[in-house]
Protein backbone atom coordinates (compact mmCIF):
# COMPACT_ATOMS: atom_id res chain seq x y z
CA UNK A 1 0.00 0.00 0.00
CA UNK A 2 1.86 3.25 -0.96
CA UNK A 3 1.76 5.36 1.82
CA UNK A 4 1.11 9.55 1.52
CA UNK A 5 4.53 10.12 2.08
CA UNK A 6 6.07 7.77 -0.61
CA UNK A 7 4.03 9.26 -3.37
CA UNK A 8 5.00 12.61 -2.48
CA UNK A 9 8.25 10.95 -2.65
CA UNK A 10 7.46 9.97 -6.11
CA UNK A 11 6.00 13.22 -7.21
CA UNK A 12 9.35 14.59 -5.88
CA UNK A 13 11.27 11.98 -8.72
CA UNK A 14 9.24 12.00 -11.49
CA UNK A 15 8.14 15.37 -11.46
CA UNK A 16 10.78 18.05 -9.92
CA UNK A 17 13.53 17.07 -10.65
CA UNK A 18 12.10 16.68 -14.67
CA UNK A 19 10.92 20.54 -14.07
CA UNK A 20 14.74 21.62 -12.64
CA UNK A 21 16.64 20.29 -15.68
CA UNK A 22 14.20 21.52 -18.09
CA UNK A 23 14.91 24.80 -15.77
CA UNK A 24 18.40 24.50 -16.50
CA UNK A 25 18.40 23.80 -19.57
CA UNK A 26 16.28 27.08 -20.14
CA UNK A 27 19.06 29.01 -18.31
CA UNK A 28 22.20 27.27 -20.04
CA UNK A 29 20.78 27.03 -23.68
CA UNK A 30 18.11 29.54 -24.47
CA UNK A 31 18.72 31.31 -27.97
CA UNK A 32 16.96 33.13 -31.04
CA UNK A 33 13.46 33.92 -32.41
CA UNK A 34 10.91 32.80 -29.98
CA UNK A 35 7.43 33.80 -31.56
CA UNK A 36 6.91 31.72 -34.52
CA UNK A 37 7.07 34.85 -37.03
CA UNK A 38 6.57 33.89 -40.25
CA UNK A 39 6.84 37.62 -42.40
CA UNK A 40 4.43 39.99 -40.85
CA UNK A 41 2.64 36.69 -39.02
CA UNK A 42 2.95 36.09 -35.37
CA UNK A 43 1.40 32.38 -35.15
CA UNK A 44 0.02 31.66 -31.24
CA UNK A 45 1.33 28.52 -29.51
CA UNK A 46 -2.32 26.80 -29.74
CA UNK A 47 -4.15 24.93 -27.19
CA UNK A 48 -3.81 21.51 -28.20
CA UNK A 49 -2.46 21.44 -31.96
CA UNK A 50 1.01 21.24 -32.00
CA UNK A 51 2.41 24.51 -33.33
CA UNK A 52 3.97 24.59 -36.71
CA UNK A 53 7.14 26.52 -35.76
CA UNK A 54 10.12 25.82 -34.46
CA UNK A 55 11.23 28.01 -31.41
CA UNK A 56 12.54 29.32 -28.00
CA UNK A 57 10.00 28.90 -25.56
CA UNK A 58 9.20 27.67 -21.60
CA UNK A 59 5.59 26.31 -21.18
CA UNK A 60 5.55 27.00 -17.66
CA UNK A 61 1.98 25.88 -16.94
CA UNK A 62 -0.68 24.47 -19.51
CA UNK A 63 -3.37 23.05 -16.79
CA UNK A 64 -6.38 21.00 -17.96
CA UNK A 65 -9.34 19.99 -15.89
CA UNK A 66 -11.16 17.19 -18.16
CA UNK A 67 -14.83 15.87 -16.51
CA UNK A 68 -16.18 12.62 -18.05
CA UNK A 69 -18.79 10.17 -17.43
CA UNK A 70 -16.05 7.83 -15.74
CA UNK A 71 -14.85 10.92 -13.08
CA UNK A 72 -12.77 14.15 -13.29
CA UNK A 73 -9.17 14.62 -14.32
CA UNK A 74 -6.31 16.97 -14.01
CA UNK A 75 -3.03 17.80 -15.71
CA UNK A 76 -0.70 20.35 -15.28
CA UNK A 77 1.24 20.12 -18.40
CA UNK A 78 5.04 21.98 -18.44
CA UNK A 79 7.63 21.79 -21.03
CA UNK A 80 10.75 23.52 -22.88
CA UNK A 81 11.56 24.16 -26.35
CA UNK A 82 14.87 24.77 -28.02
CA UNK A 83 16.34 25.27 -31.12
CA UNK A 84 18.96 23.91 -32.20
CA UNK A 85 19.29 25.90 -35.35
CA UNK A 86 17.16 27.72 -37.32
CA UNK A 87 14.85 25.38 -38.45
CA UNK A 88 15.44 22.40 -36.23
CA UNK A 89 14.03 22.51 -32.57
CA UNK A 90 14.10 19.83 -29.61
CA UNK A 91 11.01 19.69 -27.05
CA UNK A 92 10.58 18.27 -23.57
CA UNK A 93 7.19 18.28 -22.00
CA UNK A 94 5.47 15.96 -19.35
CA UNK A 95 2.41 17.20 -16.67
CA UNK A 96 1.51 16.06 -13.64
CA UNK A 97 -1.53 14.44 -13.66
CA UNK A 98 -4.47 13.85 -10.81
CA UNK A 99 -7.26 11.47 -11.51
CA UNK A 100 -11.02 11.34 -9.90
CA UNK A 101 -12.56 8.17 -11.02
CA UNK A 102 -16.28 7.67 -10.57
CA UNK A 103 -15.53 4.49 -9.28
CA UNK A 104 -12.54 4.43 -7.33
CA UNK A 105 -9.84 6.03 -5.54
CA UNK A 106 -7.59 8.91 -6.51
CA UNK A 107 -4.39 9.13 -8.11
CA UNK A 108 -1.89 11.15 -8.78
CA UNK A 109 1.66 11.58 -10.48
CA UNK A 110 3.77 12.26 -13.32
CA UNK A 111 3.06 12.13 -16.97
CA UNK A 112 5.67 10.48 -19.54
CA UNK A 113 8.23 12.49 -20.52
CA UNK A 114 7.86 13.88 -24.34
CA UNK A 115 10.45 14.18 -26.70
CA UNK A 116 9.88 15.81 -30.12
CA UNK A 117 12.07 16.84 -33.01
CA UNK A 118 10.58 19.25 -35.33
CA UNK A 119 12.14 20.64 -38.76
CA UNK A 120 11.24 23.68 -40.43
CA UNK A 121 11.50 22.63 -44.17
CA UNK A 122 9.16 25.03 -45.84
CA UNK A 123 9.03 28.75 -45.31
CA UNK A 124 7.49 31.59 -47.34
CA UNK A 125 7.10 34.92 -45.64
CA UNK A 126 5.29 36.95 -48.60
CA UNK A 127 2.71 34.24 -48.08
CA UNK A 128 2.99 33.72 -44.60
CA UNK A 129 3.01 29.61 -44.90
CA UNK A 130 5.37 27.17 -43.04
CA UNK A 131 5.18 23.23 -42.85
CA UNK A 132 7.14 21.73 -40.65
CA UNK A 133 7.65 17.37 -39.82
CA UNK A 134 8.10 16.19 -36.36
CA UNK A 135 8.65 12.93 -34.56
CA UNK A 136 7.31 12.89 -31.17
CA UNK A 137 8.24 10.04 -28.70
CA UNK A 138 7.03 9.29 -25.51
CA UNK A 139 9.18 7.94 -22.77
CA UNK A 140 7.55 5.66 -19.85
CA UNK A 141 8.36 6.98 -17.16
CA UNK A 142 4.94 8.31 -15.34
CA UNK A 143 2.80 7.00 -12.80
CA UNK A 144 0.41 4.18 -14.51
CA UNK A 145 -1.77 4.56 -11.98
CA UNK A 146 -2.53 8.60 -12.38
CA UNK A 147 -3.03 7.77 -15.91
CA UNK A 148 0.06 7.57 -17.96
CA UNK A 149 0.46 5.03 -20.12
CA UNK A 150 2.63 2.54 -20.02
CA UNK A 151 4.85 1.46 -22.70
CA UNK A 152 6.85 3.76 -25.58
CA UNK A 153 4.62 5.52 -28.35
CA UNK A 154 5.72 7.22 -31.35
CA UNK A 155 4.18 9.74 -33.26
CA UNK A 156 5.42 10.77 -36.89
CA UNK A 157 3.24 13.74 -37.98
CA UNK A 158 3.21 16.56 -40.43
CA UNK A 159 2.25 20.19 -39.59
CA UNK A 160 1.22 23.19 -40.97
CA UNK A 161 0.86 27.07 -40.85
CA UNK A 162 -0.98 29.56 -43.11
CA UNK A 163 -2.09 33.48 -42.36
CA UNK A 164 -4.45 35.11 -44.90
CA UNK A 165 -2.41 38.04 -45.48
CA UNK A 166 -1.90 37.24 -49.33
CA UNK A 167 -5.66 38.18 -49.64
CA UNK A 168 -6.84 40.68 -52.13
CA UNK A 169 -7.96 44.38 -50.61
CA UNK A 170 -11.66 43.47 -51.29
CA UNK A 171 -11.20 40.50 -48.16
CA UNK A 172 -8.80 42.50 -46.35
CA UNK A 173 -10.80 42.15 -42.81
CA UNK A 174 -10.43 38.73 -43.56
CA UNK A 175 -6.32 38.91 -43.59
CA UNK A 176 -6.41 38.29 -39.64
CA UNK A 177 -7.69 34.82 -40.10
CA UNK A 178 -4.85 31.94 -39.96
CA UNK A 179 -4.81 28.34 -39.88
CA UNK A 180 -2.36 25.86 -37.94
CA UNK A 181 -2.48 22.22 -38.12
CA UNK A 182 -0.66 18.79 -37.14
CA UNK A 183 -1.99 15.45 -38.73
CA UNK A 184 -0.08 12.43 -38.00
CA UNK A 185 -0.02 8.35 -36.77
CA UNK A 186 0.63 7.43 -33.13
CA UNK A 187 1.98 3.98 -32.64
CA UNK A 188 2.08 2.93 -29.75
CA UNK A 189 4.82 -0.08 -28.54
CA UNK A 190 1.93 -1.78 -25.99
CA UNK A 191 -1.01 -3.75 -27.05
CA UNK A 192 -3.51 -1.76 -25.05
CA UNK A 193 -3.63 1.13 -27.42
CA UNK A 194 -3.79 1.11 -31.10
CA UNK A 195 -2.62 3.02 -33.88
CA UNK A 196 -4.71 5.89 -34.08
CA UNK A 197 -4.65 8.76 -36.86
CA UNK A 198 -4.46 12.02 -34.83
CA UNK A 199 -5.17 15.66 -36.50
CA UNK A 200 -5.69 19.27 -35.16
CA UNK A 201 -6.58 22.23 -37.11
CA UNK A 202 -6.53 25.77 -35.05
CA UNK A 203 -8.21 28.53 -36.52
CA UNK A 204 -6.83 31.89 -35.19
CA UNK A 205 -8.40 35.44 -35.77
CA UNK A 206 -5.72 38.16 -34.57
CA UNK A 207 -6.67 41.67 -33.46
CA UNK A 208 -2.93 42.78 -33.44
CA UNK A 209 -2.42 41.95 -37.18
CA UNK A 210 -5.84 43.74 -37.67
CA UNK A 211 -4.55 46.88 -36.00
CA UNK A 212 -1.31 47.06 -37.57
CA UNK A 213 -1.86 45.59 -41.31
CA UNK A 214 -5.50 46.10 -42.06
CA UNK A 215 -7.44 49.04 -39.96
CA UNK A 216 -5.85 50.49 -36.94
CA UNK A 217 -9.02 50.96 -35.02
CA UNK A 218 -7.12 52.14 -32.05
CA UNK A 219 -8.41 49.20 -29.73
CA UNK A 220 -6.80 50.13 -26.18
CA UNK A 221 -4.30 47.74 -24.74
CA UNK A 222 -4.93 44.76 -23.41
CA UNK A 223 -7.63 43.60 -26.48
CA UNK A 224 -5.25 44.94 -29.08
CA UNK A 225 -3.17 42.15 -27.85
CA UNK A 226 -6.48 39.33 -28.11
CA UNK A 227 -6.33 36.32 -30.47
CA UNK A 228 -9.30 34.15 -31.00
CA UNK A 229 -8.85 30.68 -31.52
CA UNK A 230 -11.01 27.67 -31.92
CA UNK A 231 -9.52 24.16 -32.96
CA UNK A 232 -10.72 20.92 -33.98
CA UNK A 233 -9.11 17.81 -32.68
CA UNK A 234 -9.80 14.81 -34.68
CA UNK A 235 -9.00 11.33 -33.86
CA UNK A 236 -9.96 7.99 -36.20
CA UNK A 237 -9.23 4.94 -35.72
CA UNK A 238 -7.25 3.04 -38.62
CA UNK A 239 -7.06 -0.81 -37.46
CA UNK A 240 -10.03 -3.01 -39.43
CA UNK A 241 -11.70 -2.93 -36.28
CA UNK A 242 -11.65 -0.03 -35.36
CA UNK A 243 -12.65 2.38 -38.46
CA UNK A 244 -15.60 4.47 -38.04
CA UNK A 245 -13.90 4.92 -34.34
CA UNK A 246 -14.19 8.68 -34.93
CA UNK A 247 -13.70 11.30 -32.16
CA UNK A 248 -13.86 15.30 -32.93
CA UNK A 249 -13.57 17.58 -29.97
CA UNK A 250 -13.98 21.07 -30.45
CA UNK A 251 -11.66 23.62 -28.25
CA UNK A 252 -12.54 27.63 -28.22
CA UNK A 253 -10.37 30.07 -26.61
CA UNK A 254 -9.16 33.22 -26.58
CA UNK A 255 -5.28 34.27 -26.39
CA UNK A 256 -3.76 37.44 -24.96
CA UNK A 257 0.14 37.51 -26.58
CA UNK A 258 2.46 40.23 -25.90
CA UNK A 259 6.36 40.15 -26.73
CA UNK A 260 7.18 38.07 -23.57
CA UNK A 261 4.30 36.25 -22.89
CA UNK A 262 1.21 34.28 -24.24
CA UNK A 263 -1.59 33.45 -21.47
CA UNK A 264 -4.85 32.13 -22.82
CA UNK A 265 -7.58 29.92 -21.32
CA UNK A 266 -9.95 27.45 -23.78
CA UNK A 267 -13.56 25.09 -23.52
CA UNK A 268 -13.37 21.69 -24.61
CA UNK A 269 -16.67 20.34 -26.22
CA UNK A 270 -17.14 17.10 -27.77
CA UNK A 271 -18.84 17.01 -31.08
CA UNK A 272 -19.72 13.60 -31.09
CA UNK A 273 -20.70 10.76 -29.27
CA UNK A 274 -17.74 9.03 -29.95
CA UNK A 275 -15.70 11.72 -28.14
CA UNK A 276 -18.64 12.42 -25.59
CA UNK A 277 -17.59 8.35 -24.08
CA UNK A 278 -14.15 10.24 -23.14
CA UNK A 279 -15.24 13.94 -22.43
CA UNK A 280 -17.79 15.44 -20.85
CA UNK A 281 -16.92 19.45 -20.88
CA UNK A 282 -13.29 20.79 -20.04
CA UNK A 283 -11.23 23.56 -19.71
CA UNK A 284 -7.62 24.11 -20.89
CA UNK A 285 -5.10 26.95 -20.29
CA UNK A 286 -1.98 28.10 -20.72
CA UNK A 287 1.61 30.40 -19.88
CA UNK A 288 3.93 30.40 -22.12
CA UNK A 289 6.90 32.63 -21.62
CA UNK A 290 8.80 33.91 -25.12
CA UNK A 291 12.36 33.20 -23.22
CA UNK A 292 14.58 34.52 -26.29
CA UNK A 293 12.75 38.27 -25.69
CA UNK A 294 12.79 37.60 -22.19
CA UNK A 295 16.51 36.41 -21.93
CA UNK A 296 18.42 37.95 -24.96
CA UNK A 297 21.92 37.14 -23.14
CA UNK A 298 21.25 33.98 -23.73
CA UNK A 299 21.23 33.47 -27.41
CA UNK A 300 22.66 30.35 -28.49
CA UNK A 301 22.33 27.41 -30.57
CA UNK A 302 24.69 24.64 -32.08
CA UNK A 303 24.09 24.46 -35.90
CA UNK B 1 8.77 16.27 6.56
CA UNK B 2 7.68 14.61 2.92
CA UNK B 3 6.06 17.60 2.46
CA UNK B 4 9.51 19.42 3.14
CA UNK B 5 11.05 17.46 1.39
CA UNK B 6 8.51 17.96 -1.86
CA UNK B 7 8.31 21.83 -1.58
CA UNK B 8 11.76 23.00 -1.36
CA UNK B 9 12.87 21.56 -5.22
CA UNK B 10 9.82 23.11 -6.27
CA UNK B 11 10.03 25.88 -4.64
CA UNK B 12 13.59 26.65 -5.65
CA UNK B 13 12.81 25.77 -9.26
CA UNK B 14 10.21 28.65 -8.75
CA UNK B 15 11.81 30.86 -7.41
CA UNK B 16 14.87 30.18 -9.66
CA UNK B 17 12.08 31.50 -12.47
CA UNK B 18 11.16 34.37 -10.67
CA UNK B 19 14.75 35.63 -10.83
CA UNK B 20 15.63 34.58 -14.11
CA UNK B 21 12.93 36.67 -15.24
CA UNK B 22 13.63 39.51 -13.14
CA UNK B 23 17.22 39.48 -14.08
CA UNK B 24 15.98 39.54 -17.72
CA UNK B 25 16.11 43.97 -17.08
CA UNK B 26 15.48 46.00 -20.28
CA UNK B 27 13.83 43.21 -22.17
CA UNK B 28 14.36 43.16 -26.00
CA UNK B 29 12.09 41.45 -29.35
CA UNK B 30 10.93 41.68 -32.41
CA UNK B 31 10.23 45.12 -33.74
CA UNK B 32 6.62 45.20 -34.40
CA UNK B 33 4.28 48.28 -35.89
CA UNK B 34 2.83 49.77 -33.15
CA UNK B 35 0.96 52.36 -34.46
CA UNK B 36 1.65 54.81 -37.65
CA UNK B 37 0.68 58.46 -38.70
CA UNK B 38 -0.95 58.12 -41.26
CA UNK B 39 -2.84 55.34 -38.92
CA UNK B 40 -2.98 52.10 -40.31
CA UNK B 41 -6.34 51.49 -43.23
CA UNK B 42 -7.18 55.14 -42.37
CA UNK B 43 -8.51 58.18 -45.06
CA UNK B 44 -6.98 61.52 -44.85
CA UNK B 45 -5.63 64.55 -46.47
CA UNK B 46 -2.34 64.35 -48.25
CA UNK B 47 0.01 63.85 -45.65
CA UNK B 48 3.47 65.58 -45.66
CA UNK B 49 5.36 62.50 -43.91
CA UNK B 50 4.79 58.82 -43.13
CA UNK B 51 6.01 58.05 -39.35
CA UNK B 52 6.17 54.58 -38.42
CA UNK B 53 6.66 53.53 -34.52
CA UNK B 54 7.72 50.25 -33.34
CA UNK B 55 7.46 48.52 -30.48
CA UNK B 56 11.50 48.24 -30.01
CA UNK B 57 14.18 50.25 -30.96
CA UNK B 58 15.51 49.90 -34.65
CA UNK B 59 18.30 50.12 -36.67
CA UNK B 60 18.16 52.50 -39.47
CA UNK B 61 21.40 51.39 -41.23
CA UNK B 62 19.74 48.40 -41.75
CA UNK B 63 15.98 49.60 -42.22
CA UNK B 64 13.52 50.47 -44.81
CA UNK B 65 10.35 52.37 -45.41
CA UNK B 66 8.93 52.77 -49.14
CA UNK B 67 5.84 53.95 -50.21
CA UNK B 68 3.98 52.87 -53.86
CA UNK B 69 0.49 54.21 -55.23
CA UNK B 70 -2.50 52.02 -56.45
CA UNK B 71 -0.32 51.43 -59.66
CA UNK B 72 2.28 49.74 -57.64
CA UNK B 73 4.27 52.55 -58.71
CA UNK B 74 6.84 53.62 -56.19
CA UNK B 75 6.61 57.27 -54.57
CA UNK B 76 10.02 59.51 -54.36
CA UNK B 77 10.79 59.59 -50.75
CA UNK B 78 12.68 61.65 -48.77
CA UNK B 79 15.48 59.90 -46.91
CA UNK B 80 14.49 57.51 -44.20
CA UNK B 81 14.58 59.43 -40.72
CA UNK B 82 15.41 58.47 -37.77
CA UNK B 83 13.63 61.06 -34.86
CA UNK B 84 13.84 58.29 -31.82
CA UNK B 85 15.18 54.81 -31.43
CA UNK B 86 11.79 52.96 -32.38
CA UNK B 87 10.60 55.57 -34.82
CA UNK B 88 11.13 55.51 -38.67
CA UNK B 89 9.82 58.66 -41.13
CA UNK B 90 10.42 59.46 -44.45
CA UNK B 91 9.13 62.93 -45.68
CA UNK B 92 6.26 62.78 -49.15
CA UNK B 93 5.45 64.90 -52.14
CA UNK B 94 2.54 65.78 -52.47
CA UNK B 95 0.34 62.80 -52.85
CA UNK B 96 -3.00 62.33 -55.43
CA UNK B 97 -5.93 61.20 -54.17
CA UNK B 98 -6.35 57.66 -54.08
CA UNK B 99 -4.61 54.29 -52.38
CA UNK B 100 -1.14 53.91 -50.77
CA UNK B 101 0.83 51.10 -49.53
CA UNK B 102 3.38 51.58 -47.19
CA UNK B 103 5.96 48.71 -47.06
CA UNK B 104 8.47 48.63 -44.27
CA UNK B 105 10.87 46.26 -43.14
CA UNK B 106 13.41 46.58 -39.93
CA UNK B 107 16.28 44.69 -37.67
CA UNK B 108 15.38 45.40 -34.32
CA UNK B 109 18.80 46.61 -31.72
CA UNK B 110 18.74 42.46 -30.97
CA UNK B 111 18.89 41.55 -34.57
CA UNK B 112 15.14 40.37 -34.78
CA UNK B 113 14.12 40.93 -38.14
CA UNK B 114 10.27 41.79 -39.22
CA UNK B 115 8.83 43.11 -42.31
CA UNK B 116 5.00 44.14 -42.55
CA UNK B 117 2.85 46.53 -44.80
CA UNK B 118 -0.27 48.21 -44.84
CA UNK B 119 -2.34 51.17 -46.95
CA UNK B 120 -3.86 54.40 -46.24
CA UNK B 121 -5.76 56.29 -48.75
CA UNK B 122 -5.90 60.19 -49.86
CA UNK B 123 -9.27 61.76 -50.04
CA UNK B 124 -10.29 64.02 -52.64
CA UNK B 125 -10.84 67.30 -52.88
Amino acid sequence: METHASRRRTLLRHLVIPFTVMLGLAVTVLTADAHGVVGQRTFIEPFITEDVNPKNEFVIARPEWDHSRDGDAFSLGFGLEKKLSDNLSLTLDSAWLHVSPEHGSDASGADNLGITLKYAFFRSDPHEAIVSAAVESTAPVGVRAAGAEPDWSFKPFLLYGKGAGDLPDALAYLRPFAVQGDAGFEVALDHERTTVLAHNVAIQYSIPYLQQSVHDFGIPWPLNDLIADVEFNFENGVHPGDRGDNSVIVTPGIVYMDRWVEIGVAGRFPLNARANDDLGYGVVGIVDLFIDDLLPWTRWQPF
Amino acid sequence: MAAVLMHRPLRAAVLASVVLIARAGSAHAHAFLDHADPRVGSTVTAPATVTLVFTEDVVPAFSHVAVADEAGKAVATGALLNPEPATLAVSLPALAPGAYTVTWSVISVDTHPTDGHFTFTVRGP
